[in-house]
């Protein structure tokens, strides 16, 4: 399968008066095309972070500090996202990639009707396309002469405008134009096309009365509601990616069971890639196709779904399987908690809370290595020389 | 993490609140040790009277006696600003301190209970605000007599209603905080809970507009004393020696800055002593307000 | 069993107002009329959604809500209520009746007599991080209990508070410090710490894990299962996570909309559901295994509101078994003929497992 996104070595710290937090600590993930991959981790671990940083949006103190994150923006090659300009990632951000945030409530603008915020990236990102959608519109509209006629001169040059968008989504002119108060009606089209776009979305993810909810503000829908509308601007521009962070942790579970097999099924339909953040191992299991293990700032153990239910093979992970509460059997705990970021334990971060740690572990960071086909963990006890870097 | 290092990391990002409290420690040494540096004339009862050097009307400018000059009646300024210092800080300091006592134990009653109490309170707290600060302020004075303690009492009366509203805005989000009702859940009394719960809590905003307070509370005695309902004349008040040149402000034809130290100098003293005590006020809420984010 | 609580039709309902003069226009129906028993030594697990009343229910029993209906009645015994049940049929106002209410039903209690009540009863939070007073040290947090009942002097309370403090896993040093400088489970740990220093018979845990980490999830329950046969006690654990309350609780009650819908044993509830609810419930709980297919039900729609619960069955709008008979009458809490407890008019046939 062909890669779509590639981090390598990411290292990424926090700058606070308390002292350097490291977020995350030279991770290396790969998400294929059309995949579910999910990052799997508790408090402390960095999923979070990891999904911010490919959409470069970690603030200060937070700092991308070293590595690379790959991703293949014009379907010709891997392009690394650190290093592009600003405007070029705005490009990227909500077309390319978008992302779905665990809060529904908060993710939407509180005083913008939904219309507003679903259109909003349709109108930034597919300029063109609506712009050309518009012009047929006008088209249309000025060959049946009856309505044209009293209008005619108006139309004509609304249509002109919008020429100018089409071949030029980027033109200052149309810029210029959408500031001066008259002058903007002419630009009222395009927002009828993208508000058609709006609802042919809204009606994928399933939302009833489309058309009504667009004039309605966030508040006055429920959680369900919200998250649908969330997924919806996410898919607004055909995303070669989409980052869901915990989408249905603030969900009641029947819920959360509709938004999981809208996501599943938008997934086929959209062709796009899904990086699912969450700490709920029973649903990464049900919507993942392979699954990465993250602690205290590292990626230990990544494997297909099946493959790391079944069989996981670093201590970390088995302690996570364990203590998931499973019909008849009962949790199992084991002492300790995540460790604290500003102090992290040396060498391998789980070596104090391990039952099988060697005295290498508190030396040395095993790095990620293939220990069965598809199947790669970050632990000794699986490396016989190898040789991670030390800490 | 310690307090004094997060104090310490707010001092460096905020290298103006440290000017604010340099500048009030100076003047808390300024007031401590007023007999020493502007020692009152042998034989004088009052040591907040000004000594005069003279009756005469027209100002003289500083000399070696006098290193401030004299204002109009020959009060001598620099023992006036010396001893006003104090003045400044007995006001403030009680007026803000009873204020404060007023404010908490209205607006904890009434943001804890609720109902008819709270209704009953915030008009009273309503009926006080609808007058004009200082011109209620100015009638206190007027019915009670100038004095110091006048003066207290009125700036009291006019200065409480605000604090007692922001308890209770404050204790109305603290009280439905989960580890209340847990300690009602223990079987803790109410007076319990608003002692040693809700008022830690919600003192912090309480105490920065406080601190922000004093410098206004010194300028609004300021102004009722150089309005004349103050303090009794010749008492060592910044304000009232700024009313003494009232009729000197503008000079003489020839030289418009003939008399500035009578302006002058007790203005730059009430300046620094708000302007401190403002820097402080902020600095507080710097320190204050991110903690309280941060829990 | 002896039965430590019990409730019979117990209603606490909001009123909504409207209006300057606060006209009482409806009511949030929270907990509608709920028969609820549980046994002493129980860890009795009361699941359900959000809006479902469960939270209000557990504090409706513990007396933190005042209850509009219905009676809650603490080691009672069989005959009494029984009897006090027979004399409200005949509508009596004898002063029987109302001397009998007054001394078992917990609804009449007030003042110190509810005071004494509160010892015995306690409730831990859902967010350790607003349940602790953040500017009380521990010491302080858990000697309040103590001080304000009068139990003990100032040296045996500090003795019992590192007593408690070892039985949860917490250490004497860690008394001296304040909420922030600890993690979401060692917060919780200190709650339920709170919550023992009284020496409670029952204790009411809403949601404690629910934000907390696997993990640490996974201690806080081996913590709680160490400590209910240690220390004599009965649990009520609220939580919407139907996993955790199908491997820890002794006894399953599912609500819906302020009302008990089925009560069963985790195995049960778990493979056998009967009413369809639970069945959409239960199907809908995540398991933490890719192979496992079930049969799916993805409910329609979503919770009504409870200030306006649907006419007869409340669930009928969504349910794919509703019958005519749905639409009118409530189906009440029966024992069904194969030995279940279900409100149902339709519930699932006995070949229904998951």
């Amino acid at each position: 399968m062909a890669e779509l996104v590639r981090i390598n070595n990411l290292n990424v710290r926090f700058h606070t008066y308390e002292g350097v937090v490291q977020a995350l600590d030279g991770v290396n993930l790969t998400i294929f095309q059309e995949e579910t991959l999910g990052l799997v981790g508790e408090t402390g671990s960095g999923k979070t972070v990891t999904g911010l940083s490919i959409l470069r949006l970690i603030m200060p103190p937070g700092k991308i500090e070293a590595g690379e994150i790959f991703f293949d923006v014009h379907g010709n090659g891997l392009v690394d996202l650190l290093k592009i300009s600003e405007p070029e990632m705005q490009d990227v951000r909500g077309s390319q990639i978008a992302m779905v945030f665990q809060e529904p409530g908060s993710a939407l603008n509180p005083v913008f009707t939904i219309g507003d915020q679903l259109t909003e990236g349709i109108m930034l990102h597919r300029r063109r396309e609506i712009a050309g959608l518009a012009v047929d519109t006008l088209d249309r509209r000025l060959a049946d002469v009856k309505t044209a006629g009293f209008f005619k001169p108006g139309l004509v040059t609304t249509r002109q405008v919008l020429r100018i968008l089409k071949t030029n989504p980027k033109s200052r002119l149309v810029r210029f134009i959408e500031r001066t108060p008259l002058a903007r009606r002419t630009l009222k089209g395009l927002r009828a096309e993208a508000d058609k776009i709006a609802i042919a979305m809204m009606r994928e993810v399933e939302i009833p009365d489309a058309a009504r909810i667009m004039k309605h503000y966030p508040h006055e829908l429920s959680g369900g509601m919200k998250q649908r509308v969330v997924i919806a601007m996410a898919l607004c521009n055909n995303s070669k990616l989409i980052i869901a962070d915990e989408p249905t942790t603030s969900l009641d579970v029947t819920i959360q069971v509709q938004i999981v097999e809208l996501l599943k099924k938008l997934k086929l339909e959209f062709k796009s890639s899904l990086l699912y953040i969450t700490h709920n191992l029973g649903v990464a299991a049900e919507i993942c196709d392979r699954v990465a293990v993250m602690y205290a700032g590292n990626i230990y153990e990544v494997a297909g779904v099946v493959d790391i239910f079944k069989n996981p093979m670093h201590p970390y992970t088995q302690v996570l399987m364990a203590a998931v509460p499973k019909p008849g059997e009962e949790p199992r705990a084991i002492g300790g908690s995540v460790p604290d970021a500003l102090a992290l334990p040396s060498g391998c971060r789980f070596h104090p809370r391990c039952g099988q740690a060697m005295d290498i572990c508190s030396q040395i960071c095993p790095k990620l290595t293939e220990v069965a086909p598809g199947h790669y963990v970050a632990c000794h006890l699986f490396q016989g020389e190898q040789s991670g870097t030390a800490h | 993490m310690t307090g004094l290092k997060f104090f310490l990391h707010n001092l460096k990002k905020n290298p103006l609140s440290f000017v604010g409290f340099a500048v009030i420690f100076i003047f808390i040494i300024i007031a401590i040790f007023a007999p020493l540096i502007a020692p009152t004339p042998k034989g004088q009862f009052n040591a907040y009277m000004i000594p005069r050097a003279g009756y005469t009307t027209v100002p003289k400018p500083p000399d070696a006696a006098h290193p401030f000059g004299t204002t109009e009646g020959q009060y001598d300024i620099f023992y006036g600003v010396i001893w006003g210092t104090r003045t400044a800080f007995v006001i403030g300091l009680t007026v803000i301190a009873s204020i404060l006592i007023i404010g908490l134990t209205l607006g904890s009653i009434s943001g804890y209970f609720g109902g008819a109490i709270d209704e009953i309170i915030m008009r009273i707290t309503d009926i006080f605000m609808a007058f004009p600060s200082l011109i209620l302020a100015m009638a206190v004075t007027i019915a009670l007599g100038p004095s110091i303690k006048t003066i207290m009492i009125a700036l009291i009366t006019v200065s409480w209603p605000p604090y007692a509203r922001l308890v209770r805005g404050d204790i109305l989000s603290v009280r439905e905080e989960d580890f209340v009702k847990a300690a009602r859940g223990v079987g803790s009394s109410h007076l319990r809970i608003i002692l040693r719960h809700v008022l830690p809590n919600s003192i912090y905003p309480v105490l920065i507009m406080a601190s922000l307070d004093i410098g206004a509370v010194v300028l609004s005695a300021a102004a009722l004393s150089f309005l004349g309902l103050g303090v009794p004349t010749g008492y060592a008040d910044w304000g009232q020696m700024i009313s003494f040149s009232r009729n000197w402000i503008v000079g003489t034809v020839h030289n418009p800055f003939a008399y500035w130290y009578t302006v002058a100098i007790p203005g730059i003293f009430i300046f620094f002593f708000v302007l401190g005590w403002n820097l402080i006020g902020d600095a507080f809420r710097d320190i204050l307000d991110p903690r309280l984010s941060r829990r | 069993m002896e039965l430590l609580i019990e409730t019979r039709d117990l209603k606490t309902l909001f009123p909504i107002t409207k209006g300057l003069f606060h006209k009482v226009v409806g009511a949030v129906r929270a907990v509608d009329g709920v028969n609820l028993q549980i046994e002493k030594g129980q860890w009795l697990g009361l699941v359900g959604e959000s809006g479902c009343g469960k939270t209000t229910l557990g504090k409706t029993i513990l007396r933190l809500v005042h209850s509009t209906s219905g009676h809650i009645f603490l080691e009672t015994p069989p005959e009494v209520v029984a009897q006090i049940t027979a004399l409200e049929a005949k509508n009596s106002r004898d002063k029987e009746l109302t001397a009998l209410t007054n001394r078992y039903d917990l609804t009449t209690y007030s003042g110190n007599r509810l005071t004494t009540l509160r010892r015995k009863m306690q409730l831990v939070y859902q967010d350790p991080f607003t349940s602790l007073d953040p500017r009380m040290r521990i010491k302080d947090t858990l000697l309040e209990p103590i001080i304000v009942n009068k139990m003990m002097d100032g040296k045996h309370a500090l003795k019992r508070v590192i007593e408690i403090m070892d039985m949860v896993g917490l250490t004497e040093k860690q008394l001296y410090r304040y909420p922030h400088q600890f993690s979401g489970g060692q917060r919780q740990r200190i709650a339920i710490a709170r919550a023992l220093t009284l020496n409670p018979e029952f204790i009411v845990f809403d949601e404690p894990t629910s934000s907390l980490d696997v993990s640490v999830q996974a201690q806080i329950l081996l913590l709680l299962k160490k400590l209910i046969k240690e220390q004599n006690l009965t649990y009520l654990y609220i939580t919407h996570d139907l996993a955790v309350a199908e491997s820890v609780c002794s006894r399953i009650v599912v609500m819906y909309l302020g009302k008990i819908v089925e009560i069963g044993s985790p195995e049960e509830i778990f493979h056998y559901p009967k009413h369809p609810y639970t069945l959409a419930l239960v199907g809908s709980t995540p398991i933490p295994d890719p192979t496992r297919v079930r049969g799916r039900i993805v409910l329609r729609g979503e919770v009504p509101s409870p200030s306006n619960p649907p006419p007869g069955c409340r669930f009928h709008p969504r349910c794919d078994r509703a019958l005519n008979i749905c639409k009118i009458d409530e189906p009440l809490l029966q024992t069904t003929a194969d030995n279940r407890i279900v409100a149902c008019w339709n519930p699932e046939p006995p070949e229904t497992s998951v």
